[in-house]
């Protein structure tokens, strides 16, 4: 969690502050959500009132950038999902605002270049040997 | 291990090797036609078939069956005079061999010299130079630096119906070269580092086989007879030179002034026994030598 007693934090932009906080309730929802997951396998009834509080905590977290470039329908739809009380309908939400983060680049781990290994020279050129 | 003759030599891709083989060798003529150096190393173990890939490649890159007696070098003199030769012929492709070129002293070292002075040079010639070495990692690391070799093909478990082909690039090389320096064993670094493609490549054509096993044949002939001469301890006049401390010319105006006949004559190249050094002291010693003036 991020402490905002902490003096490092005044050294930080806050959007770099934000992006940790928005990491922070997804990861919070996909640990509620694993919970949820095994209780369930289990047999075990399990309200998903701890689901819809994180994922609602994310969505507000994130708010203003849905609202500004997400299209009005898919928004209301989003928001529909969130305020859900069916799981599926929670973790579709939880889905469709990680698709938008990963095309914000916020969650985009995979951006290394791909390149094809069977071709000597594609190879030589991404390691400086062109 | 002999190859088996009544095979086919063609896959079913119209080529003697496999076709991610022919990918990369086409990466290469690209690469000639932007003005780029372009080395092919073949390496491996004695009669693993680099020679035979040497000339299926080369055949390849002509577009045609290359010319075995101009296009191949076998040593490194031989190698020099036939790059310059084909170049001026508009050939696409020269093969070096190695022919036993590093079994002497000091061989090494004037091969790696050599080849620094024509890459220094052969952009312009716009050839493909494919060495066929026991182990590439001889390769000065000059040459890598200036990233002249580009693809490395090691030939490796040959059977008698086809051989075996691991090819690297250049970041794969340097890796396999890293590996050297860690392995015990050093030969286990081809295993160590993925290759880019493997394939295989089968044998030439009969005739074409025999033709270069006789070009191979005589070059080797001479290099053993070269041998023959210096085990039996004769020399020649640079080697007397280097004795005396005087130059080649002084060496010879006295050998002929003592009218001393060659025990030996190869290659236009004269060889004296030992007696000769002892003659020629006796003649320093005792009366003045020729062409003592000159060194003056």
């Amino acid at each position: 969690m991020v402490d905002f007693n902490n003096d490092s934090t005044i050294t930080r932009t806050p959007k770099d502050i934000l992006e940790i906080l928005i990491i922070e309730k997804r990861t919070y929802f996909i640990d509620a959500y694993e919970k949820y997951i095994k209780d369930k396998t289990n047999g075990v009834q399990t309200p998903i009132s701890i689901l819809k509080a994180r994922l609602n905590s994310l969505f507000l977290e994130i708010y203003p950038s849905l609202q500004k470039n997400m299209d009005k329908e898919n928004f209301e739809l989003l928001k529909n999902n969130v305020n859900s009380k069916d799981a599926d309908a929670l973790l579709q939400a939880f889905n469709d605002m990680s698709e938008f983060l990963y095309n914000k680049k916020l969650l985009m781990w995979d951006s290394m270049k791909q390149y094809d290994p069977t071709s000597a020279e594609e190879e030589n050129k991404f390691h400086g040997m062109g | 291990m002999v190859w088996d003759n009544s095979k086919k030599n063609l896959y079913d891709n119209g080529l003697p090797f496999s076709q991610p083989i022919a990918k990369l060798i086409k990466e290469q003529q690209d690469r000639i036609l932007e003005n780029k150096a372009s080395l092919i190393i073949i390496d491996g173990g004695v009669g693993e078939g680099k020679t035979t890939l040497a000339v299926h490649i080369a055949d390849y890159i002509q577009g045609c069956p290359i010319n075995l007696q101009e296009q191949i070098g076998m040593g490194g003199n031989d190698f020099i005079k036939k790059f310059y030769e084909g170049s001026k012929k508009g050939y696409k492709v020269i093969v070096y061999d190695e022919a036993g070129d590093f079994d002497r002293r000091g061989a090494i070292t004037r091969f790696n010299k050599m080849l620094n002075r024509i890459f220094d040079t052969y952009r312009t010639f716009n050839i493909i130079v494919i060495l066929c070495l026991p182990n590439f990692n001889v390769l000065d690391k000059s040459i890598f630096e200036k990233k002249i070799p580009r693809l490395l093909f090691n030939c490796h478990g040959r059977s008698s119906k086809y051989g075996n082909i691991r090819a690297y690039n250049l970041y794969r090389m340097y890796l396999i070269k890293w590996w050297m320096t860690k392995l015990k064993i050093p030969p286990q670094a081809y295993q160590k580092v993925y290759p880019n493609v493997r394939g295989h490549f089968l044998d030439l054509a009969k005739e074409r086989s025999e033709l270069l096993d006789k070009i191979s044949t005589e070059s080797k002939t001479d290099i053993l007879e070269e041998y023959n001469i210096l085990g039996d301890g004769l020399l020649d006049y640079a080697s007397i030179a280097k004795q005396f401390d005087k130059s080649i010319s002084w060496v010879k105006n006295n050998i002929n002034a003592l009218g001393i006949k060659a025990d030996k004559v190869f290659q236009k190249k004269k060889w004296f026994s030992e007696d000769v050094v002892a003659l020629l002291e006796n003649r320093v010693g005792g009366v003045k030598s020729m062409g003592d003036d000159d060194d003056e």
